[in-house]
């Protein structure tokens, strides 16, 4: 079990990948144009990713993928993030984190659309600058920013 | 501090509180004052107070403009409108773009041949109204 932390530098996508490679889980990867594949994850590159499905191996650019989908946790969120180090205030204002930071501490269920229509109730359990990695149910879900269009309560 | 167009556009709404109806790329539409906005995401005044995130626009414009031009929206109210709740036009995917992309350029094509045939015709009918013409002025 890795832990993540809710912390916005900590790259939670990478650890999520690989934790799903070193476990052999099969995922379920959602493409932008709905499409699905389910499998294990064989290679992960920087803007690609190869999958063994059954037919043999796909190779999946990140851009193209919404949303990868683990059926039980493959990361564990601490329940409290710590504020050790106060972190200097920001010259430019970052909405996202102040929202995603509040929604996190106060496990509030978020609506997250995607782009392509596509619309998902779940908890948030970390984020990092690309991916937002949320809990719906016994699933775990990583959805790539890319893919998203809005996010409310 | 130099400021691209848009944020200058949202700033100027933000400040004049201007209704705006914000256009997804997948064609929801997103009503709504600006609350306030980053340079990744506009946070929308609204019932669910939408996060939006800049790169899932298509455009925007003042609600009341885009009123002027188009039929009132019923669906103004609903803030946020679910494209499933919407029988008649269902999310279009990215691909479905591409295709629509090219469904408009045949419609363009379709034009220029109707429009072709309509000068042909008409200049048709202009010349043997011409040769009727000359024929009744020679008798």
């Amino acid at each position: 079990m890795v832990t993540a932390r809710g912390d916005q530098h900590q790259a939670i996508e990478p650890m999520f990948l690989s934790a799903a490679k070193e476990s052999g889980v099969r995922l379920s990867v959602s493409q932008m144009n709905k499409a699905t594949h389910e499998g294990t994850i064989k290679d992960i590159g920087r803007y690609e990713i190869n999958l063994d499905v059954e037919a043999g191996t796909v190779t999946l650019l990140k851009q193209e993928i919404s949303c990868l989908t683990a059926p039980y946790p493959l990361l564990t969120a601490p329940v409290t993030i710590d504020s050790g180090q106060p972190s200097p205030p920001p010259s430019k204002p970052n909405i996202q984190k102040e929202f995603l930071d509040k929604a996190i501490k106060e496990n509030q269920p978020l609506t997250v659309f995607l782009i392509n229509g596509r619309r998902i109730r779940a908890h948030i359990e970390a984020y990092d600058n690309f991916s937002l990695l949320l809990r719906e149910g016994g699933r775990q879900h990583l959805f790539y920013k890319h893919a998203i269009s809005t996010i409310n309560r | 501090m130099e400021q691209n167009l848009l944020d200058r556009m949202l700033d100027s709404y933000q400040q004049s509180g201007t209704p705006l109806t914000i256009t997804l790329q997948n064609g929801t539409r997103i009503y709504g004052i600006i609350d306030r906005f980053d340079s990744y995401v506009i946070m929308m005044k609204n019932e669910k107070n939408d996060i939006v995130y800049r790169h899932a626009i298509s455009f925007l414009a003042p609600t009341g403009e885009r009123n002027r031009h188009k039929e009132p929206d019923t669906q103004a109210a609903a803030g946020h409108t679910d494209p499933r709740q919407r029988n008649d036009r269902p999310a279009p995917a990215p691909q479905r773009q591409e295709r629509r992309r090219g469904q408009e350029q045949m419609k363009h094509k379709d034009n220029k041949s109707n429009g072709d045939v309509c000068i042909n015709s008409s200049m048709k009918d202009g010349l043997l109204k011409w040769i009727e013409v000359q024929k009744a002025s020679k008798i």
